[in-house]
């Protein structure tokens, strides 16, 4: 379980990050929908699960 | 060094500056992730039945996962986007009357005949029942098949990283197939079943904002019918109707192999799925849902009693129950069904013959575009 909120934490953090990143610089061709900074919110989704998942399955937690 | 790195990078097709860094760095982690998955799980892996079986020790849910992750992969994805574009609700029949009746019909028919025999895999289970030669021909049948699907679900993931990074195809293909040769051959099924449960995370979490984008760039659900019904012919939503063998396809084009291919597919995949696991399924990292190592035992002391006796197959009957009975050695009893070796041999190479075919037609190398069958990769321009 750790592995995979160790996963889910690290996918979001880059894709909140990449979001946040174009948000300030946008690309020249953004991709359709860009509008709805779909990586930042989805990203944010992702990086809470993560939280939530390394806090519950942490391996001092774990015994 | 440089140069050498050079060769391996092609012209990309997209620019996304951001997003690449954050691909390349997430590549370099999930890699590092997997391999430490393997290396994390190689103490673990002491025995064959270790190994092979994950020690029999695989909860269902966590079986059931991994079963699921490996319907998903760069073949599906790809696959099944090409085969809806090309022919609509049509792909769909694959699973709702080939695949998932076929399923069912395995789980609840044929595992507990799988299960009882103990064997590792489908075709031990033939040995069991036809002897050595039948398994040599499944397993031959079977690896042949597995040499070009793993080829093909390869070739699709390259693709991705072509279009996406313009990293090079064989580059893509070395480097992924090594890094799951590495983390398999360390930590055997247990590995692979735990990777592939991190991987359904992933997909679903990737895969899922598809569908919610799609439809609000569509406009809705009743937008998304109204422009499929204003773009595409009436039967491109028709599931049933033509059943591909003899009249027209829904994009009008006449008979032939690609036509007759869905109607066909949809008994191989009851054959293929019902009674040899999915041989990619059953077999692919010497597991099936049965055999790569729910603890049935678990399961039979939970409810009751040790007993001597393996939990009998409850869907197969009282006839192949009496034939059971006819014990082979006082231990488990070989399950004895009255289908000579010829046909399940010709079945298997039926089966194997046509998944070859449809993978490689339906992997996402060709789609439609106007009428005329371009290859995807002629298409991208890559």
């Amino acid at each position: 379980m750790i592995f995979i909120a160790l996963s889910l934490l690290v996918n979001g953090f880059l894709i909140v990050s990449a979001g946040v990143w174009q948000i300030f610089n946008p690309p020249a061709n953004p991709v359709v929908l860009f509008h709805l900074h779909a990586n930042v919110w989805w990203g944010a989704m992702l990086l809470l699960l993560g939280l939530i998942y390394c806090i519950k399955f942490a391996p001092t937690r774990q015994g | 060094m440089i140069t050498a790195a050079a060769m391996y990078v092609a012209p990309r097709l997209v620019h996304l500056s951001a997003v690449d860094a954050a691909i390349i760095i997430f590549l370099i982690f999930y890699f590092g992730l997997v391999l430490t998955i393997g290396f994390y799980l190689q103490r673990r892996a002491n025995t064959g039945e270790d190994f092979f079986m994950a020690g029999r020790e695989m909860t269902a849910w966590i079986a059931g996962l991994s079963f699921l992750s490996a319907n998903l992969g760069s073949l599906e994805l790809m696959g099944w986007a090409a085969s809806a574009y090309q022919y609509g609700i049509l792909a769909t029949r694959w699973y709702w009357i080939g695949a998932i009746p076929a399923m069912l019909f395995l789980g609840i028919v044929m595992m507990p005949f799988y299960y009882i025999s103990k064997t590792h895999s489908v075709p031990g289970y033939l040995r069991l029942r036809f002897g050595e030669s039948s398994r040599a021909l499944s397993a031959i049948s079977f690896a042949f098949m597995t040499v070009l699907m793993s080829g093909i679900s390869m070739y699709s993931m390259a693709l991705v990283m072509k279009v996406v990074l313009g990293w090079n195809i064989n580059f893509s293909i070395w480097v992924s197939s090594l890094t799951v040769a590495a983390y398999v051959a360390l930590g055997g099924l247990r590995s692979a079943i735990f990777n592939e449960v991190l991987q359904f995370i992933l997909i679903w979490a990737g895969a899922l904002l598809i569908p919610v984008l799609g439809l609000v760039e569509a406009g809705g659900w009743s937008n998304l019918k109204l422009q499929i019904a204003r773009n595409a012919s009436a039967e491109y939503t028709q599931p049933v109707v033509d059943i591909g063998i003899v009249r027209q396809q829904p994009d009008g084009d006449s008979l032939d192999w690609h036509r007759v291919r869905p109607g066909v597919c949809d008994l191989v995949w009851l054959l293929d799925n019902g009674f040899f696991g999915g041989a990619a399924g059953a077999c692919r990292e010497g597991s099936s849902l049965g055999e790569a190592g729910i603890d049935h035992r678990r399961s039979v002391q939970d409810a009751g009693p040790v007993h001597r006796d393996p939990p009998r197959p409850s869907g197969a009957g009282g006839a192949a129950d009496k034939a059971d009975r006819r014990d082979n050695g006082g231990g488990y009893r070989r399950p004895q069904l009255q289908r000579s070796p010829a046909a399940d041999a010709g079945a298997l190479l039926w089966a194997g013959a046509f998944r070859l075919g449809n993978h490689g037609i339906d992997c996402g190398l060709y789609v439609r575009h106007g009428g005329k069958r371009e290859r995807v990769y002629d298409s991208v321009d890559l």
